[in-house]
C-alpha cells in the first residue's frame, strides 16, 4: 500500500505525523513510520469549530449526553480527529461513507439511501443524535449535483438546529479517484492524503458554491475559502 | 579593629563513590504479575463473562464481558459480539458492540469496531476500522484539557472568498468564490 501525495504543492510545506500518545496503563506503540503529509491552514476548520463552540459551547461535566454537541464525521476514522474533537467533551460519530459513492447504486433511490445511511450511521435517526457539525470532507466531490440532494435528504433526520457542515470542494480539473483522509493537526491545520489504487485521477466535478448550495439545500454556504492546493473549503449552515 | 572573619572550614572530603548496585525492585509492576485468562482461538462462548483478572480473547464471544477493574484484549483472531465493561480495552480483532472503559480504549491498526466507545481516553490507531460514536467521559480529564494548539500562520491560503460571513482578519481581500475559479 502506498500513499499518494497530492499533486499540487502544499501551501504550507510538510508536516510530520506525531507519534501516538502513551498512557501509564497501556503501552501505545509509536508510529511505525514517519510520513510527511501535505497540509494547509484551514480557515474552514477553524470556523467550523467556532460554530460548535458558539452553538454548543464547551459542555459542562454534568451536561447530559443529548445536550452535548455532536460531530458527525463522514470520513474514515482518524484517531487524531477523534482525539481533537471528543476531548472537548463533544460527541463524535464516525460514520465513514464507504458506500459506492460514484456508482448508480448510491443515487438510485432516496429511500434505499436512507436505510443505507442508517446502516452506515449505526443507529436510526433521532433528536438525540442530531449533529451540530457534519464533516463531509471531500465526499461532495464524489457525488454529482443530482446525487448530492439525496445525500442531504437522507441526512436531514439527523440534523439539529442549527447544523453546520464542512465540505472540501475540489477546484482542479482532476482529482484522486477515491476520497482522501483528512487529519486535524490543530485548530487551524489539516493534513491530508489519498491512496493510490491504480486508477489515479478522475475528472473533478468542481462544484461552484452556488451549485453546491442549491444541491445541498436547506444548507446554505455561509463562507468559503479557495486554497492554492486545489481545495475550496466551504462552511455550510442549516437552520430549521 | 575589625575582627577578621575566620577562614571557612574546609569542606569534608567527598566519600569515594560507591559502586552502583542494582537491586530488584521490591514490588514489580502489577501488570507483569497479573493473571490473564485466555480464550483460545478455537473456542466460542455465548453468555456473560465476569471476574477479577485480565482477559485475552482470541476466540469468539457473544454476550457480555464485565471485568470492571481489569483489562480486556480482543486479540487479532478474536471476534466478539458483545458489550464490554472493563478498566482498559484493547482491540486488535473484530468487535460489534459497545465498549465502556474506566481508563482507556485502544483500537489498534488491525482492529475493527462497530459500536460506541465510552472512556476517559480513546485512541484510534491509523488504519483501524471504526464506525460508531466516541465519548470521552471523564469530568476530571475534561477539566485538565488544554486548548488545541494554534498553528502559526506559515502561509496564507489563496485569496479567500466569503459569500456571506466576514472574512477572517488575516485573509486577503474578499472576492467572489465563483469568480476565482477558472
Amino acid at each position: 500500500m502506498r500513499w499518494l501525495w497530492q499533486r499540487a504543492a502544499p501551501v504550507n510545506g510538510h508536516h510530520r505525523l506525531a507519534a501516538p500518545l502513551s498512557t501509564s496503563s497501556l503501552e501505545v506503540p509509536h508510529a511505525e513510520e514517519t510520513v510527511a503529509l501535505p497540509r494547509h491552514s484551514s480557515l474552514g476548520l477553524r470556523a467550523a469549530l467556532a460554530s460548535l463552540r458558539a452553538n454548543g459551547a464547551v459542555p459542562e461535566d454534568s451536561s447530559p449526553r443529548p445536550e452535548r454537541p455532536l460531530v458527525l464525521d463522514l470520513g474514515p476514522s482518524v484517531g487524531a480527529n477523534v482525539e481533537a474533537l471528543a476531548s472537548r467533551g463533544w460527541r463524535v460519530q464516525v460514520s465513514t461513507l464507504d458506500l459506492p459513492l460514484g456508482s448508480d447504486g448510491w443515487g438510485a433511490e432516496a429511500q434505499q439511501l436512507g436505510s443505507l445511511l442508517e446502516e452506515a450511521l449505526g443507529q436510526p435517526a433521532s433528536p438525540v443524535s442530531a449533529p451540530t457539525l457534519i464533516l463531509f470532507w471531500d465526499r461532495v466531490n464524489y457525488l454529482d449535483l443530482k446525487r448530492l440532494p439525496l445525500l442531504v435528504r437522507a441526512l436531514e433526520p439527523w440534523c439539529g438546529n442549527p447544523t453546520h457542515a464542512l465540505a472540501l470542494v475540489a477546484t482542479h480539473k482532476e482529482q484522486p479517484s477515491q476520497p482522501g483522509t483528512f487529519r486535524i493537526e490543530n485548530e487551524d491545520t489539516l493534513s491530508y492524503r489519498w491512496m493510490e489504487n491504480g486508477d489515479p485521477r478522475i475528472q473533478s466535478p468542481r462544484h461552484r458554491p452556488a451549485q453546491l448550495e442549491k444541491a445541498m439545500q436547506p444548507f446554505r454556504v455561509v463562507a468559503s475559502w479557495i486554497l492554492r492546493n486545489g481545495i475550496q473549503e466551504c462552511l455550510l449552515r442549516r437552520d430549521l | 579593629m575589625w575582627k577578621r572573619e575566620e577562614d571557612p572550614k574546609p569542606a569534608p572530603p567527598v566519600a569515594p563513590p560507591t559502586p552502583y548496585v542494582t537491586a530488584p525492585p521490591p514490588n514489580p509492576p502489577a501488570v507483569s504479575t497479573r493473571e490473564r485468562a485466555v480464550l483460545g482461538s478455537s473456542l466460542s462462548l455465548k453468555g456473560e463473562i465476569s471476574g477479577a483478572e485480565d482477559l485475552l480473547v482470541q476466540g469468539r464471544i457473544e454476550g457480555r464481558i464485565e471485568l470492571a477493574d481489569h483489562a480486556v484484549t480482543i486479540g487479532s483472531s478474536g471476534k466478539i459480539t458483545a458489550d464490554v465493561f472493563a478498566k482498559a480495552i484493547v482491540v486488535e480483532g473484530e468487535v460489534r458492540g459497545n465498549l465502556f472503559a474506566t481508563e482507556q480504549i485502544l483500537i489498534r491498526k488491525a482492529g475493527n469496531v462497530h459500536g460506541n466507545l465510552t472512556a476517559p481516553r480513546v485512541v484510534l490507531e491509523d488504519g483501524c476500522r471504526f464506525k460508531g460514536s466516541v465519548e470521552m467521559e471523564s469530568p476530571a480529564g475534561r477539566k485538565q484539557q488544554v486548548p488545541l494548539p494554534r498553528a502559526e500562520p506559515e502561509a496564507r491560503p489563496a485569496p479567500p472568498a466569503a459569500l456571506a460571513a466576514p472574512a477572517p482578519a488575516h485573509a486577503a481581500a474578499p472576492a467572489a468564490a465563483t469568480a476565482a475559479k477558472s
